[in-house]
């Protein structure tokens, strides 16, 4: 699904005018009213000079890049209208950087990067890139699955520097390592915080001896549905506890 | 930016008085830093590292706020997921709630009527507009102008107001729904609107006058901080921030959802990207907002209130909504940004995946690279107009 262009103008903020002095930074007061641009410019709104930039895909760019990505190895497919395509982990790095590099693509933003974790499906953890061409406004969505345990990827954060935070939420919520990241340091969690816990098993603040098991429903989550009226869908209660399970 | 020999001057000087960088925390609990970033809903902190006053390196600290918002709605049905998704933001959230609201509806195949979809993006506009008022004044407090933070604190009242009016409710209660809204615009609309539309173009004349062309002001901004549309697109920064940058990319030009397609406004860019150009955009997108707010609202005034009534989804039809199994990814512009949600669903009650994309979580990541080399009280009002709302950022 390519992008629909709105004739919405385009109009471009108008930087302050005035005299010599007007807006330069530390030049004082005094010396800026000494000359005739005292007073800056009314700011008016010009339309833009060049039109926009940005051009929604062609037909032929669309095929060319789902050619491209079936010549990959991997598998272009349309899911709700949205392009989207698996890759194996051996050569998502590779794949990765030839979709920002290599003509047709130049999917040179990655919007955004999160895990799914499929539990109890193997492989266990699917790695979703979402990339975006900005010169025609493409969107791409990469599946790499990963299994091992702890999950390992290569990092993607040479090559789209918005992925160094990412890949730091990703590690934080879901553990996995990313082979080659600057520093993943702890983001959104505590820096003592142990346990990946948006993992679909996580049930309780995990610590060294007391490992995390598999999901099972809970008592306290049978009472605490039933004081609901409201069905759950399987024992996701995270409780704090004081390193014992309760 | 300073010339370079001032800089040299600056580092004999402090290598001769053995002045040494000095990191300095600017945490969440400063008091210039809650004053400023409170109002407009960031809990952030800063490790500076200062030569004299320049900023060497920065480090942007967050997760302050991280509630586990992505793991609790994972085991709540899929609408209960809105009164998280309405927390996400300061007067932002009914646009978040919206954006989920698309995207359940997406991927259940529900339609929704015209009058739901104009209410929506009434409603949309209005929290942009407040949400970007409280931007102004948090900019305002950071600059020391305090006569035009107090003109954008009244104005983000009124504007607070009229969205109340609008939504039926404060912005963080649930008033999007799948397949419409909850509530319809109360009798007597009109004439609120009409005296807050009048209000608040009165407050953005002197904000403009007190903010874009006092010269102590411009001082402020002119020049400060500057984000390269290429760094812009490498930090995958979005809304008000790109096209201060000179990017031309607005969701609602680009892949208009709702009504936007039948709508006239203008998107409003800059060219140097540098603090100046972020508030000139802020500021003209308020006034498109009312633009579009104004059409919305000539629209519903045709449609049919009885007819076209919102479906109400009692509890018990919310907890049994399933959804296909499948994925779906969405995005609308946020007054931060471009806020996304994609939902993966597994055929169950509950979600197995809802990840929400937030705008300020990478705007926060681009901020150092904008801010070494600039002066430390530039850091403040730079921060404010980086859109950094800890609801979406730490989820």
């Amino acid at each position: 699904m390519h992008l629909i262009a709105v004739p919405a103008p385009i109009v471009v903020v108008q930087r302050p005018r005035g005299g010599l002095f007007a807006a330069v930074r530390g030049v004082p007061v005094w010396l800026r009213a000494l000359t005739r641009g005292g007073a800056v410019a009314r700011r008016r709104l010009a339309p833009a000079a060049e039109p926009p930039s940005i051009a929604p895909a062609s037909p032929n760019e669309l095929e060319a890049l789902r050619t491209g990505l079936v010549e990959r190895g991997s598998i272009g497919r349309d899911a709700g209208g949205e392009l989207e395509a698996e890759v194996a982990a051996a050569q998502s790095a590779a794949l990765l950087r030839g979709l920002r590099d290599d003509p047709p693509f130049g999917f040179d933003v990655l919007d955004d990067l999160t895990v799914v974790d499929r539990l109890p499906a193997v492989p266990r953890f699917e790695v979703v890139y979402f990339l975006r061409a900005s010169r025609s406004g493409l969107r791409l969505r990469v599946r790499v699955p990963v299994e091992g345990e702890p999950p390992e990827l290569d990092s993607v954060a040479s090559i789209w520097p918005s992925a160094d935070w990412l890949e730091r939420e990703a590690r934080d919520l879901f553990g996995l390592r990313f082979r080659g990241h600057p520093g993943l340091h702890p983001i959104l969690l505590p820096p003592d915080f142990v346990g990946a816990p948006l993992r679909r098993d996580f049930l309780k603040a995990a610590s060294p001896d007391d490992p995390i098991e598999p999901a099972e429903p809970a008592a306290d989550a049978e009472r605490e549905a039933r004081a609901d009226g409201a069905p759950t869908g399987g024992a996701t209660v995270v409780d704090a506890g004081e390193g014992s399970r309760s | 930016m300073s010339a370079p020999s001032e800089a040299l001057v600056s580092r004999t000087l402090s290598d001769r008085l053995g002045i040494r960088p000095a990191i300095v925390e600017l945490g969440a609990t400063h008091p210039a830093v809650r004053r400023v970033l409170a109002g407009a809903g960031g809990t952030t902190s800063f490790l500076v590292t200062l030569d004299d006053d320049r900023i060497e390196a920065l480090e942007v600290e967050i997760g302050l706020g991280h509630r586990g918002f992505e793991k609790e709605v994972e085991s709540r049905p899929w609408p209960e997921a809105l009164p998280y998704v309405a927390r996400l933001g300061h007067a932002g959230g009914p646009i978040g709630q919206v954006a989920y609201c698309l995207a359940v509806e997406r991927l259940a195949g529900l339609a929704v009527a015209e009058r739901p979809t104009w209410l929506r993006t009434l409603g949309c506009e209005l929290a942009r507009a407040t949400d970007h008022l409280a931007r102004i004044a948090a900019l305002a407090a950071a600059i020391g102008a305090s006569r035009a933070e107090r003109l954008a604190q009244g104005a983000e009242r009124v504007a607070e107001d009229l969205l109340e009016a609008t939504l039926g409710g404060g912005p963080l209660e649930p008033w999007c729904w799948p397949g419409g809204v909850a509530s319809d615009l109360p009798f007597g609309y009109e004439d609120r609107w009409q005296a807050a539309r009048a209000r608040i173009l009165r407050a953005l004349d002197g904000l403009t006058l007190l903010l874009l062309e006092h010269p102590s002001a411009v001082q402020r901004l002119i020049e400060v901080a500057p984000l390269a549309a290429a760094d812009a697109l490498a930090f995958a920064v979005t809304g008000p921030l790109l096209r201060a940058s000179g990017i031309p990319r607005d969701l609602r030009r680009d892949a208009p959802q709702l009504a936007y397609a039948s709508l006239e406004f203008d998107v409003p860019i800059g060219s140097a990207g540098d603090d100046y150009d972020r508030l000139a955009v802020v500021l003209e997108e308020i006034r498109q907002s009312l633009r579009m707010a104004e059409q919305c609202i000539a629209r519903l005034a045709v449609l049919d209130r009885e007819a076209a009534r919102p479906p109400l989804v009692d509890a018990a039809g919310a907890s049994g909504l399933v959804l296909p199994v499948g994925e779906v990814e969405l995005a609308l512009e946020g007054s931060t940004g471009a806020l996304g949600f994609y939902l993966v669903s597994d055929g169950g009650p509950t979600p197995r995946r809802l990840r929400c994309r937030a705008p300020s979580f990478f705007h926060a990541q681009a901020l150092p690279a904008t801010l070494v080399g600039a002066r430390l009280d530039d850091l403040l009002p730079t921060a404010a107009l980086f859109h950094l709302v800890s609801g979406e950022c730490d989820r």
